[in-house]
Order: structure tokens, then sequence, then C-alpha cells
């Protein structure tokens, strides 16, 4: 059996292992995560986690926390408008609304990383885990990428 | 969004398979859910061409209307893991770009959305196998070419450890991608030179050979695409191990003395081609795409095509020196008050040593065309074979 | 210095080829790279051994191709040609030939050369052998200026001489005819 045949069996088999292990939720999958991604820092800076996540279900789904071992804290953080400076707050919880999507993105909500515990090198694999209100606990691999325009960390 | 963009959410291969690129990996969202997005509808524009496979896109792809040409070096201190990091951010990057969807990070996203027949074809020079000492991992075949007397080589045109070849047909989709991919390899090389070109795009075997600025067409001889003939002649085989479905690329940068070149009548210019002009048919006779007759003499016994004509010198021996032309026209404008144009002269092949040199070494020893045509830049790269969508380029080799 | 002789050369070329579109030009059109030979051009001799061209400057000598082909056909063998230091003449020798040289009869001496510029030149140098010195052909055609080869629809303009001819006398008549026609409008008014 050559690999071309090989792959799209592996990718069904490898779909199936994840909606099992996504399982808390018997209903399936309930929150899709695409393009995860971290700005590249050096060891003991910040950084931010990035990505798109859509909530498949007809319930809200709220992200109360999350945490990695690449850095010592990890929170939820928002960019806001506070008159014409922009500002970072912390967030206590993100709303993913039944059905809806929401984008973590530069100048708007991310995951923050405090304390990173070594170098975050361009094309290195994080991983960040999101706890969500019922208790699950969602696991996903963030890139590591250069990103000129997030400047989260140093408004800080 | 996206998302708006994607087809119907049915699960087909791509769709699973993008799972593994989202998370980063086929062991990441273990605890997760996932779901499929940016499945291509059926009746998805053919101005897609598929970045993955078997070989890289962007050789065997009917030539689009824009290229660029950037050449990196790798900086010091980047070993073969950041080299593997980067070719893993570089194919993230160009098989979203190439499926005209932003890439991560994307700054102007708007810009990646039209389908253009994109593709990002990545190569390495001598330089990106010494620096990260891979020289024993070498493509066999794969070396510089000498110097030959009639370069004129400039610096600025020539060498390289990293090339990015984009090309498509739309100069705005093009010209972002370049922008893009240089960011992500940034932290890693350091620019070395960018080339541009344009060509009149082919869509297919059936679309004509384009004509470079002399108005000669060029590429008739090639391979056609997709024949055994063109895997025989571009694509390492088997025995080639890691670099099996790559190929290596010459690129050139050939100055035309076009002043000169216009003090030529047009038969004179025939007869330093070897071709007619018009319909690109050997002076032997028949069409563009007969085979020339070397032979062939007039009533007084001259040679229809003359013995040193460009494609008389150029002309395979029979001995597997043939390769792929895929060449651009370059137009600077004016430069130093001279007109600057040319070619971007790319030839791909298997094996550069056995199938390039010999040609390069009859060219330079002895071409009519050789008066106007001025080698100012040169530079080769093994292009790796392509890469699954699970996978990523420079599989084998780092 | 040559640089200019080959610049001047080029020019005379352009501006030679120019009058080719003039009928009476059409015969010098495809010789203008030949200063003398030896044979001359027509000539009628008695003996040859060697063939001497002495074209209108140098010439690439790596980059040129000669024949000798005698009227039924038949291509004479050459050895490698001599070129004169100045690389201006080539001096050409059928190999094989008997002491009295070539047989008699009609010969075509063709050259393709460059003047190191990449422009080919072309042509044929045609001369008969007559023991006795008097021509025992026909007449040279005098149609037929220049056996090299070139694209008959693009620079060999005699071949279209007689529609260029025909067209220039629809059109001088038709001119003749509107004025005529004129002239007796005018006069009946």
């Amino acid at each position: 059996m050559n690999t071309t045949v090989l792959r799209p069996v592996l990718a069904i088999l490898v779909a199936v292992v994840v909606a099992v292990t996504a399982g808390c939720s018997s209903n399936g999958p309930t929150l899709t995560i695409s393009d995860p991604h971290v700005k590249a820092m050096p060891a003991g800076e910040m950084s931010a986690a990035f990505a798109t996540l859509a909530n498949t279900t007809g319930d809200d789904i709220d992200i109360i926390g999350a945490r990695s071992e690449a850095a010592e804290t990890v929170e939820l953080h928002e960019m806001v408008m506070d008159g014409p400076a922009m500002t970072m707050s912390a967030v206590e919880k993100i709303v993913v609304p039944a059905g809806g999507t929401i984008v973590l993105e530069p100048g708007g909500l991310h995951i923050m990383l405090i304390g990173l515990s070594a170098d975050l090198e361009p094309g290195d694999d994080i991983e960040i885990t999101l706890v969500l209100s019922d208790g699950e606990e969602i696991s996903f691999t963030a890139v590591v990428r250069d990103m000129p325009n997030a400047q989260e960390s140093y408004h800080s | 969004m996206t998302e708006s963009r994607s087809g119907s959410a049915r699960v087909g291969r791509r769709g699973l398979l993008g799972v593994g690129i989202g998370l980063g990996g086929l062991a990441a969202g273990i605890g997760g859910t996932v779901a499929v997005d940016r499945v291509r509808t059926p009746d998805a524009p053919a101005a897609l061409v598929d970045f993955h496979g078997r070989h890289q896109a962007g050789v065997e792809t009917p030539i689009q209307a824009h290229a660029r040409y950037l050449a990196h070096d790798l900086r010091e201190g980047v070993d073969a893991d950041a080299a593997r990091r980067m070719l893993r951010l570089v194919t993230d990057d160009a098989a979203r770009l190439c499926r005209a969807e932003p890439a991560i990070t994307d700054q102007e996203p708007q810009l990646a959305l039209t389908p253009c027949r994109l593709t990002v074809t990545v190569g390495f020079g001598p330089g990106w196998f010494s620096a990260l000492g891979l020289t024993q991992k070498q493509p066999i075949g794969f070396q510089d070419l000498p110097p030959y007397e009639i370069d004129r080589l400039e610096e600025r045109w020539s060498g390289g450890d990293l090339l990015l070849q984009i090309c498509g047909d739309d100069p705005l989709v093009v010209a972002h991608a370049a922008r893009h991919l240089s960011k992500t390899v940034r932290r890693f090389t350091t620019p070395r030179w960018v080339q541009q070109g344009f060509s009149t795009p082919m869509f297919g075997p059936d679309s004509p050979t384009p004509r470079n600025l002399m108005g000669q067409v060029d590429g008739t001889v090639n391979p056609s695409p997709g024949s055994d003939d063109f895997a025989e002649v571009v694509w390492a085989g088997s025995e080639a191990g890691w670099f099996a479905g790559g190929t290596m690329l010459v690129l050139r940068r050939i100055a035309m003395t076009m002043d000169t070149w216009d003090e030529l009548d047009p038969h004179a210019q025939e007869l330093a081609i070897g071709r007619t002009i018009a319909t690109g048919a050997p002076l032997s006779g028949g069409g563009e795409h007969d085979e020339p007759d070397l032979t062939a003499t007039d009533s007084s016994g001259l040679p229809l095509i003359p013995q040193f004509s460009h494609i008389a010198r150029a002309a395979s021996t029979g001995r597997g020196d043939r390769f792929l032309r895929r060449s651009y026209n370059y137009d600077e404008g004016i430069t130093d008050g001279v007109v600057d144009q040319g070619l971007l002269f790319a030839a791909y092949q298997a094996d550069l040593t056995r199938q390039y040199l010999p040609v390069q070494t009859r060219l330079a020893e002895q071409d009519l065309l050789n008066e106007w045509t001025v080698p100012i830049g040169s530079a080769v790269f093994a292009i790796p074979p392509g890469c699954a969508p699970d996978g990523q380029l420079g599989e084998g080799l780092l | 210095m040559s640089g200019m002789l080959r610049r001047t050369g080029r020019l005379l070329a352009i501006v030679v080829i120019g009058l080719g579109l003039v009928p009476g030009a059409l015969a010098q059109a495809h010789v203008e790279a030949v200063h003398t030979s030896s044979p001359a051009q027509h000539e009628v001799v008695t003996e040859v051994s060697e063939i001497t061209i002495e074209f209108v400057d140098g010439i690439d000598t790596a980059a040129a191709t000669f024949t000798l082909r005698s009227a039924n056909g038949v291509d004479h063998p050459l050895a490698e040609p001599e070129f004169s230091q100045d690389e201006t003449t080539v001096t050409l020798t059928p190999t094989g030939l008997e002491a009295d040289g070539l047989p008699e009869g009609r010969y075509r001496a063709g050259y393709q050369v460059n003047f190191g510029d990449g422009h080919v030149s072309q042509g044929v140098i045609e001369f008969e052998v007559s023991r006795d010195g008097e021509s025992k052909a026909e007449p040279w055609p005098a149609d037929d200026p220049a056996p090299g080869r070139h694209d008959p629809e693009r620079t060999d303009v005699s071949g279209q001489l007689p529609w260029l001819i025909g067209i220039g006398a629809v059109v001088v008549l038709a001119f003749a005819v509107v004025l005529v026609i004129q002239r007796k409008r005018a006069a009946s008014k």
C-alpha cells in the first residue's frame, strides 16, 4: 500500500479518535479551534495566542480559563479602547455564542501568556488548554509565528 | 471571515487533513473537538493549482502571467532544526495562499482572495546544504554552474541559499504572497535578490507558446506536461532517495541588447535563431512543433538552419541533454540610459550536470544569439519534491 | 576601428536590403558580404583548384560554413577552410581533384558567415570551368539572384515583382480613367 492511499485512511482514523476523545459532551464536537497560533517571544517575556473558535452546539460555550506549560500564567484578555488609547485588560470569560464564531486576534480578544518558560521560536508548537464553565477542558496546539502586529504584550 | 467562503461542510479529504494542519499536527487536538471548514466546492474555479502533491507546483503548471523569484541566504546560526521550522511555516503559508486563502498572520488578507493559479515553489541553493551540514544529502548532479566566457554575472542577481518562486496570473496576488512569505522567512534568512518577470500565460497544451521580448517563441521543444517524457526529463527518479520527485532549477538572468538586435532585418534575426519569427517553425520547414532538420540544405548546399544558430547549438544531441524551459521576460525600463530588458531563463531538469551543462557549454562556445544576449545573473536551486497535506516541504532532508 | 567598420557594414547591409525593394538593386542585395572573389562572380575560368573569397570585413572563423556544389547538384568535399591573418579572406580547397583542378562545368561556392556580430550573411559565388575559356552553358539566369536560403515571402521580393508591377499598373490605369472621366464631365458642363 503506498502512502497516498494510506493518508486518507489515516486521516479518517484520526478524525474518529478526535471525535471520541472529544467525549465529555456526548453530543460530539462542541468547539472548533482553527488556525491557532502564538506570537514568537523570548523566554521570560509575554506572548499572546490567537485562533478562531466556532461553537457547533445550540448552547453558548463559556471559556473561563486557560493554562499552558509554556508560561507561568495564562489569562484571557481583550484589548479595548480606553479614551484615545488601546489598553489591555483581563476578562473573566470568553463567550462563544451558540452556533457562532469568535476570533481571537491582535487588537481584540486573545489568550495572554505571561512569563514564558522558554523562547518561543517561529515554527515551534506549544500546547494550550482551555477550561470551559462546565469543567470540560479542550487542548490544542498553537504554532509559533512572528507577528509584527501583535504588540499586546508591550502594553501591559 | 474566511468561513463564509467555504463550501458545503462535506467531510472531504482536504477538510479532515486540514485538521492536522490547523492544530499543528496529527497528535494535536486530543480532548478538543474539530469541525471541517474550507472544503472546496465541486465547481471551485480552475484558477486554483493544488499546492500539494508528489511534485511541487509551479514547474509542470502551464506558465502563469507573473512571476517573482526571491532568493534568501540563511542567517548565521540557523541549523537544520530551525530550517525545518521555517519550512513548516512556509509550507502552511503557501498551501493557504494557493487556495486563495489568507495565510495565518496575513496582514493584508484581502489580497489573498483572488484565485489566480498562484503557485509557490521552494528551492535550495548549494549554500543551503553546506550551511546546514547536509552536503552528504545534496542531490547527485546538483552543483553550481562553472564560469562561462560569455558570463557577465552580477552578484545582485546570482546565488542564494533559499528560493521562493511565486507565480500567478494576478500581479497583486503574487506581490502579496511574496511579501507575506518574505516575512515568514525573515527570522531565518536575509534577502539576497528579487527578480520579477512576466509572460503571456498558458492555460494548457493548446495555448500558443509564449514569446520573449525578441519576438521569438520560447519553449517550443518542451516536454509536454503530464507525459512520461516530461516526468523523465524533469523529475528526479526513485534512485534520488529523498529527492525523488524533485527537480533542479537553473535560473539565469539574460540581458537582451535590444537596440542592436533591432538593427537586424527580420531574416537575419531568423538566421541567428534558426526559426521563423512569425510562426516559430524551424527554417528547415514545417510548423512550429516539427523537428528542426539540421541537415537540410538549400540549392547551394548551405544549411537551411545555420550551424551556429541558437536552435542548432541548443538542439539535443539525443544523449539526455534536454530540459524544461519555463522562462519569464523582464523589463526594468531604462537603466543607465539603456533599455533594460531580458529573460529570466529558467531550466528545470532531473539532473543539471547530465542534462543542462552540455547544452550550456555548447551555447557558451558558439551561439549567434550570444551577440545580443548577456548572462548577468545565475543561480541554481534543488527543488525538493512536493508534500502531502499533512506533510511539509523538505521532508526526508531535514 | 573594426567595430566601426562592422557598424558601417551593418548600416550598409540595411541600406542595401532597403534598396532591395528597388528591382534594379535586387541582384546586389545578397552579395554585400563579399568584396572580391576568385573566381569572380559569374566568371568563366579555364582551371580552378581553389576558391578564394575576400569578405568586406573580418568574419567569425569559428562560425562559418562553406560549400561547393556543381550544377548537377554534386557536393564537392572541401578541406578545412584556410583564413587570412585578418580573417577577411578564406581559401577553399576542394579535395580529391585531378591535376587540372575542378572538372568542366558550373559551380556554386556557398558561404554562410557572420562578421563577429551574429549577423549571418550568406550567398554564393557562381562560376564556370571551361578549358577553352568559352562558356558552354546557358547565360546565368538573371532572376536567380540569391540561391542562398531565404524566406521567399519576406526577403526575396523578386517573386512578388510581377504582382507589384501588376498592382502598380492597375492603380495607374484607374487613376487615368478617373482623370479622363472628370475631364469629360467638366467639359460637358
